[in-house]
């Protein structure tokens, strides 16, 4: 049946960011819709370690990270706070060291510069030769994704906002500069003056068919799953990031650690072979969910490898079967947030390269403060034009 | 005592399959395979029953196309001990199976042949069944727990009316259901190991097995799409539903 609808404020997706501008929409007494083409966090998001933490280089994640963080906290059993150990070698030792200074006083947040003997009485099962520093963020630590943007999504619906399931946003409208509706998957239409395109890797065919190139790309990234019954925690009480070798891991439960691996590039690796590894894996997406999400034996190995050197017996437990999910990324690894030149209250949250969990409701909070007329000068930085 | 495992390599159970566009048979091509679930559980009872001492040698046998090696090689990482590639490109049928079975039961001695049920891709639960006939041993099917003693197994076996338990003279036959075991997943340095460990390639007629199909798939067909749901309102509606339009009270 189709029908036609009008709202105040329209948001497309209800991945994390999505979620979580309809969370903030839902306390501004406005006609809000929401359209979902299956259900919340049925995308990347559901698949996401949701790591969150607050150490980052760039200062507008921090700062996306800190907001995001609290919302996530405020959401009950959702968030789990086993914090996060994010260790270095010397390489990197004097910018982190900086940043964590940064992020301590500046920005206020909770995170502290461990020693690699400190780092070892946190995580007595990581080896930490080599690692000269680490940041703690004991109050960080990792999240439920499923059960948060689900969560987020309940109490906007639970606030007024409407949610419309199993539908696509098809067909977004311009008539002179102005954005006027939407058209979905089953015919209804939906007359509104202000989009959030919270699209994920979905967005840039979308924005594609209204001429607008956005600049960001898809990326398969992949998870091994280690078995570890009754003993994750254990060997695992902590979320791990490893700058050396380009790895981090996670408890899930009590039976279960997820690790994943970014070879290549990154700040130091130390682990040529693995490096050299890297360029041969399948990273490569050309059309937004259409990709394997099973991996295979040698993709999982790859990724327990560069655990190996730090843990053995972590990376010599079982091996259950991973999964693989995609990374919205745009080329400088920041997100691509903007109103579309041209497009009078359209606005797209993408490119989250896989940062995109814990700034994720931060994002879409600022994107729809912007939609209702509050500037955002943070969100200024993701601005598509710094690509042009 | 040796054990041998028969495994198979199906479709992978996390994989949607879907039928070929001729409706000729189940699509094959760049779909996930894997270990039949059911060999899993197999292949682990056996390895438990090699750490408890009560077994020193288990083979793991396959009987399909070159691929099938990765399949034996997931059963060496588990812990078995050799394996043998019986090489075919035919569609393997449960007679065909249990024949070249037979064969490797004849060269190989082992004191029990432990296999799934039923491979999850054409559900025939046979070849467990058509193997004991062949060999004329004693079959314990369905198996949820085995215990050994002496030359007797003792098979607890899930039928439709609860739990059996029957006595099997060795050499036997057993049959594994899901809830056997909960088979453990391949380490890292074990699937190193494995990619060292004896894999033997032979042929049907190695076993003097002839494989040809004896059966003809006239038509393969999904399922039909199930219809969604409705909302009932009250208890009263649901219990009307389910007489009225289900007719399943
Ligand atoms: C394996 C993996 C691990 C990760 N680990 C971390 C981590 O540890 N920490 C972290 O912070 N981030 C992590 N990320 C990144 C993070 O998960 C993503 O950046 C984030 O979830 C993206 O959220 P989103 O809301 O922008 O997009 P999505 O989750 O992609 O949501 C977009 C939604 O929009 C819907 N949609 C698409 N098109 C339409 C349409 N036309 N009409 C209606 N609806 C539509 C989709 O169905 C989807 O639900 C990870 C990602 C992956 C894949
Ligand atoms: C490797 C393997 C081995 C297996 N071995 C066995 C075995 O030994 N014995 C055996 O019995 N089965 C076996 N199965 C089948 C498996 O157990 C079934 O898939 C399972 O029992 C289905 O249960 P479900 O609740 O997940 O199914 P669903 O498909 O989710 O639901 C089953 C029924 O519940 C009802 N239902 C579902 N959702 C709703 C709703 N929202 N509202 C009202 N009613 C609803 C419907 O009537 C539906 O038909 C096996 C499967 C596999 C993959």
């Amino acid at each position: 049946m189709t029908e036609k609808y009008s709202c105040d404020v329209l948001v497309v997706g209800a991945g994390i960011a999505g979620a979580g501008a309809a969370y903030y929409l839902s306390g501004q007494k406005l006609n809000v819709i929401q359209v979902e083409t299956d259900h919340p966090a049925s995308g990347p998001t559901g698949s996401s370690s949701a790591v969150c933490h607050y150490f980052y280089l760039d200062r507008p994640l921090s700062l996306l990270a800190k907001r995001g963080i609290e919302i996530l906290k405020d959401l009950p059993g959702a968030f789990d706070q086993s914090g996060v150990l994010w260790a270095c070698g010397q390489k990197t030792e004097a910018v982190n060291r900086a940043t964590v200074e940064r992020i301590r006083n500046v920005e206020g947040s909770r995170i502290e510069g461990l020693t690699g003997a400190q780092a070892s009485e946190l995580l007595p099962h990581i080896n930490m030769d080599g690692i000269t520093f680490a940041a703690w963020e004991d109050e960080s630590g990792h999240c439920d994704p499923y059960g948060a943007t689900n969560e987020l999504v309940r109490r906007a619906r639970e606030s007024g906002v409407k949610f419309l399931g199993g539908r696509s946003v098809t067909d977004i409208h311009v008539a002179n500069g102005q954005t006027t509706g939407v058209t979905l998957s089953d015919g209804s239409t939906i007359t509104t003056e202000r989009v959030i395109l919270a699209t994920g890797v979905w967005s840039k065919a979308l924005l594609s068919k209204l001429g607008v190139n956005l600049p960001v790309y898809i990326e398969r990234h992949f998870m091994a799953v280690m078995s570890a019954p009754g003993i994750a925690r254990k060997l695992l009480p902590h979320c791990w990031v490893d700058d050396t070798y380009n790895c981090y891991a996670r408890p899930e439960g009590e039976n279960t650690i997820l690790i994943g691996a970014w070879g290549g590039g990154g700040t130091s690796v130390e682990n040529e072979a693995l490096a050299s590894d890297h360029h041969k894996m399948n990273y490569r997406v050309d059309v937004a969910g259409q990709f394997d999400r099973t991996i295979t034996q040698e993709e999982s190995i790859w990724i327990i490898n560069h655990l190996m050197p730090r843990s053995p017996e972590i990376a010599e437990l079982g091996i259950r079967p991973g999964y693989a999910c995609q990374y919205d990324m745009s080329a400088d690894h920041l997100p691509v947030v903007d109103e579309i030149p041209g497009a009078n209250g359209l606005f797209v949250i993408a490119g989250s390269s896989g940062h995109g969990f814990k700034i994720g409701p931060a994002m879409g909070e600022a994107v729809a403060k912007w939609a209702l007329g509050e500037r955002q000068e943070l969100m200024e930085t993701f601005s598509m034009a710094r690509f042009a | 005592m040796k054990i041998l495992v028969p495994v198979k390599r199906v479709v992978d159970a996390n994989v949607k399959v879907r039928v070929k566009a001729d409706g000729s048979a189940v699509e094959l091509a760049n779909v996930k395979m894997a270990m039949n679930p059911f060999d899993e559980i197999a292949v682990e009872e056996a390895i438990r029953l090699k750490e408890a001492g009560k077994a020193d040698e288990i083979i793991v046998v396959s009987i399909g196309p070159q691929q099938a090696q990765e399949t034996l090689r997931t059963a060496l990482a588990m812990g078995a001990d050799r394996a043998i590639l019986v090489k075919t490109d035919e569609q393997t049928e449960p007679l065909g199976v249990a024949k070249v079975l037979k064969g490797v039961v004849d060269a190989e001695q082992p004191g029990l042949v432990i296999l799934g049920k039923q491979a999850i891709d054409d559900d025939s639960n046979q070849t467990g069944q058509m193997l004991a006939a062949l060999l004329g041993w004693a079959q314990g099917t369905f198996a949820s727990k085995v215990v050994l003693d002496g030359d007797k197994a003792k098979v607890t076996r899930e039928v439709d009316g609860g739990l059996q338990t029957v006595e099997l003279k060795m050499p036997a036959i057993i049959t594994a259901d899901l809830r056997l075991n909960q088979p453990r997943y391949a380490s890292l340095p074990n699937i190193m190991k494995a990619k060292k460990k004896p894999l033997d390639e032979k042929s049907p007629a190695d076993y003097g097995a002839d494989v040809k199909p004896r059966l003809k798939v006239i038509k393969t067909e999904e399922p039909s799409g199930r219809k969604a749901g409705v909302k009932v309102k009250s208890v009263a509606e649901l219990v009307d539903k389910l007489k009225n339009e289900a007719g399943v009270l």
